[in-house]
C-alpha cells in the first residue's frame, strides 16, 4: 500500500499554506517535522481526507481522495488522531469508543465491544473503560485518541502530535507501539519530538513555511547537524541551546565557536540546523 | 447480565482457560490442526471476556434498544452533541419562558399562544446549530475522516434533535391552558424550518443555515401576524404551506446528500 501526495498546494487567500512536490510514502513510519505553522497539521488533515488542497491530488493505493466513492474506500482504511484531542468530555470512554466504531461502520454491538477492548488494551486504558472522559488526565486522553484510531486495524494511520501531554514513560510506550504498528501499517506522524519519535521512523519530512525543507532518513537528517553542534556550560547568543543537565547546554548554530569540540548530532539537532539556517 | 450469571461464566472460563494451551501443545503432535483450533478458541475467549468486562450501556442506549432503534444507530444518537443535559435543561427553560412571557400582557392568553407558537420552531433550529460543526462537536474531524456516510450521520442527528425538541415542546403545549388546537400549531412550521435548515446545511454550515432560517421565520411571523389575527397567522394556510415547504426541504436535502461529504473536503 502506498500513499501518493501529488503536488499539493493550499492557500488561505493570498497566503500560501502548503506547496509540496510529488511525494510517495510507502509502508512503515514517516515523521513530519516542522515549526508551528509550517503546514504539518494541514498536510495531515489532507491525508486524513478532512481538508482538500486547492490543487494537487492524494491517492492511497490508487484510490483518489477527490472522488466521492473512492474517498469513502480510503476512509475505511484510515485511522486518524487529531492535533487536539477531539474528545467529548461528557461521554464515558467505552461510549466514545462505541461511537467511533459505529462511525467506522463496525457492527454489531458485540463486535464493537471486542474492538473497544482490544484497542483500549493496546494503550493500557482498559481499566478506565467506564470513566468519564473529562476525568482522564491529559496523557490518558491522548492515549484514548490513539486507541480510537486503532479501531478496525487501519492500513494507514495519520497521527498529529500523538506524544503531546504524555509523560516520559508513556511517550516511550507509544513510540514502541507506533514502531510495532509501522511493521504492518503505513504511519504518517507529525511530531515535535524529533529525537524520540522521528528517530525511529523510516523516513522524515521537514516542512518549513509550507515548503518541503528536507526529505530523507533520520540518519541523513542528523547528518545535517554535523559540524554545527556543541555542548556549552551556558546558553550562547545566536545559537539554539537546550538544557541537558545542570550547567550543560546543547547548542546548534551555523558557526561553532572556534576551538570548541563538536558533538555528535542527533535527529533533533539536524532538524534545528535545517529549519534555522537551511543546513544542506 | 446478572452478577450470578457473570460469575458462572467467569468460573467456566477459568476452568476452560487451560484448553487453548492444551490444544496448542496437542497441535504440535497433530500437524497444527489443534493449534488452529486453539487460536480460534483464544479469539472466542477474548470475545467472551470483552462481553463480561464491558460496562453497562447507558439508560438512553438501553431505552433506544427497547424502542427498536438499530444497533448501529444507537451510538450515533447518544453521541449527538446537543443531547447533553445542559441542552435539555436549556430547552425546558426556553419553553417555560415562551409559555409565561405572554401571560402577563393579555387577559385572554392570545399573546401567550402567539409567543409560544413563534418561539417553538426556533428550538429545534437551535438544536441543529448545536449538533454539527467543529465549533460544537469535538469529534467533528474524526467523524469526517470516518467512512460512515455524512448524510446518515446528519439525518440521525437532525431526527434526534427534532424528536427531543418536539417532546419537550409538546409537554409545554399541554401546560398552556388556553388556545385549543392552536397549542400544537407550531408542529408543521417547526418541521418546515428544520428541513429547510437541513437543505441549506448541504451548502452552508449548520449554524449559518439555522441562523438564516431562524431570522427568516421571525420575519414571516412578524409580517403575517401584523396583518392578521392569530388564527390567520398560524391557521390552515400557514400549516399547508409549512407542509409543502417541509416536503421540498427534505427532497432537496436528500438530492444534495453527496454535498455533505464533499463539504468535508473543503
Amino acid at each position: 500500500m502506498n500513499l501518493v501526495l501529488d503536488h499539493l498546494r493550499l492557500s488561505y487567500g493570498a497566503t500560501p499554506a502548503l506547496d509540496l512536490p510529488r511525494l510517495t510514502i510507502d509502508h512503515g513510519a514517516t515523521a513530519v517535522l516542522g515549526p508551528n505553522g509550517s503546514g504539518k497539521s494541514t498536510l495531515l488533515r489532507m491525508v486524513a481526507t478532512v481538508a482538500a488542497p486547492n490543487t494537487g491530488e492524494i491517492h492511497l493505493s490508487g484510490l483518489a481522495a477527490a472522488d466521492d466513492v473512492e474517498r469513502t474506500a480510503i476512509r475505511r482504511r484510515l485511522g486518524y488522531v487529531t492535533q487536539t484531542d477531539g474528545l467529548p468530555g461528557r461521554m464515558r470512554v467505552h461510549e466514545y469508543m462505541d461511537y467511533v466504531a459505529a462511525l467506522k461502520e463496525i457492527g454489531p454491538a458485540r463486535l464493537r465491544r471486542r474492538w473497544t477492548r482490544w484497542a483500549l488494551d493496546r494503550v493500557d486504558l482498559a481499566d478506565h473503560s467506564d470513566a468519564k472522559i473529562r476525568t482522564l488526565s491529559g496523557g490518558m486522553k491522548r492515549r484514548l485518541s490513539i486507541a480510537q484510531a486503532l479501531m478496525g486495524s487501519p492500513d494507514l494511520l495519520v497521527l498529529d502530535e500523538p506524544l503531546t501531554s504524555l509523560d516520559a514513560e508513556y511517550r516511550g510506550e507509544v513510540t514502541r507501539l507506533l514502531t510495532e504498528l509501522a511493521a504492518t501499517t503505513t504511519v504518517v506522524v507529525a511530531t515535535h519530538h524529533a529525537d524520540e519519535l522521528a528517530a525511529v521512523c523510516r523516513r522524515v519530512l521537514v516542512l518549513d513555511a509550507g515548503q518541503l525543507a528536507f526529505d530523507g532518513t533520520p540518519t541523513a537528517l542528523a547528518g545535517r547537524g554535523a559540524n554545527h553542534v556543541w555542548e556549552s556550560p551556558h546558553p550562547v547568543d545566536g545559537a539554539v541551546c537546550r538544557a541537558i543537565g545542570p550547567d550543560r547546554y546543547r547548542c546548534v548554530a551555523r558557526h561553532v565557536p572556534a576551538g570548541t569540540p563538536l558533538a555528535d548530532p542527533t535527529v533533533g539537532d539536524g532538524y534545528v540546523a535545517v529549519v534555522r539556517f537551511g543546513s544542506r | 447480565m446478572t452478577s450470578s450469571a457473570a460469575h458462572s461464566i467467569e468460573t467456566a472460563l477459568a476452568r476452560a482457560a487451560e484448553r487453548p494451551r492444551f490444544l496448542a501443545e496437542a497441535g504440535a503432535d497433530t500437524g497444527g490442526a489443534a493449534g488452529a483450533d486453539a487460536g480460534r478458541l483464544a479469539a472466542n475467549f477474548a470475545g467472551i471476556e470483552a462481553e463480561l468486562d464491558a460496562p453497562p450501556a447507558s439508560r438512553l442506549a438501553r431505552l433506544l434498544g427497547l424502542l427498536g432503534v438499530d444497533d448501529r444507530t444507537i451510538p450515533l444518537v447518544t453521541a449527538t452533541p446537543s443531547l447533553r443535559r445542559s441542552w435539555l435543561v436549556s430547552i425546558v427553560i426556553a419553553v417555560l419562558f415562551a409559555i409565561n412571557v405572554g401571560s402577563t400582557s393579555s387577559a385572554d392568553g392570545v399573546d401567550r399562544i402567539v409567543v409560544f407558537l413563534t418561539m417553538a420552531p426556533l428550538i429545534p433550529l437551535l438544536g441543529m446549530a448545536l449538533a454539527f460543526g467543529p465549533a460544537v462537536d469535538p469529534t467533528h474531524d474524526i467523524a469526517v475522516a470516518a467512512p460512515l456516510d455524512g448524510f446518515r450521520l446528519f439525518l440521525v442527528r437532525s431526527i434526534t434533535v427534532l424528536v427531543t425538541s418536539t417532546t419537550v415542546l409538546l409537554i409545554g403545549s399541554v401546560l398552556i391552558p388556553e388556545g385549543g388546537g392552536y397549542r400544537v400549531a407550531w408542529l408543521l412550521p417547526a418541521l418546515a424550518v428544520t428541513t429547510v435548515t437541513m437543505a441549506l446545511a448541504t451548502r452552508f454550515s449548520a449554524r449559518r443555515a439555522a441562523a438564516a432560517v431562524g431570522v427568516g421565520w421571525l420575519l414571516v411571523v412578524t409580517i403575517v401576524a401584523g396583518a392578521a389575527d392569530t388564527a390567520a397567522a398560524f391557521g390552515p394556510g400557514v400549516q399547508i404551506t409549512s407542509l409543502a415547504i417541509s416536503i421540498v426541504g427534505f427532497v432537496t436535502f436528500t438530492r444534495r446528500r453527496q454535498r455533505l461529504d464533499a463539504l468535508s473536503m473543503s
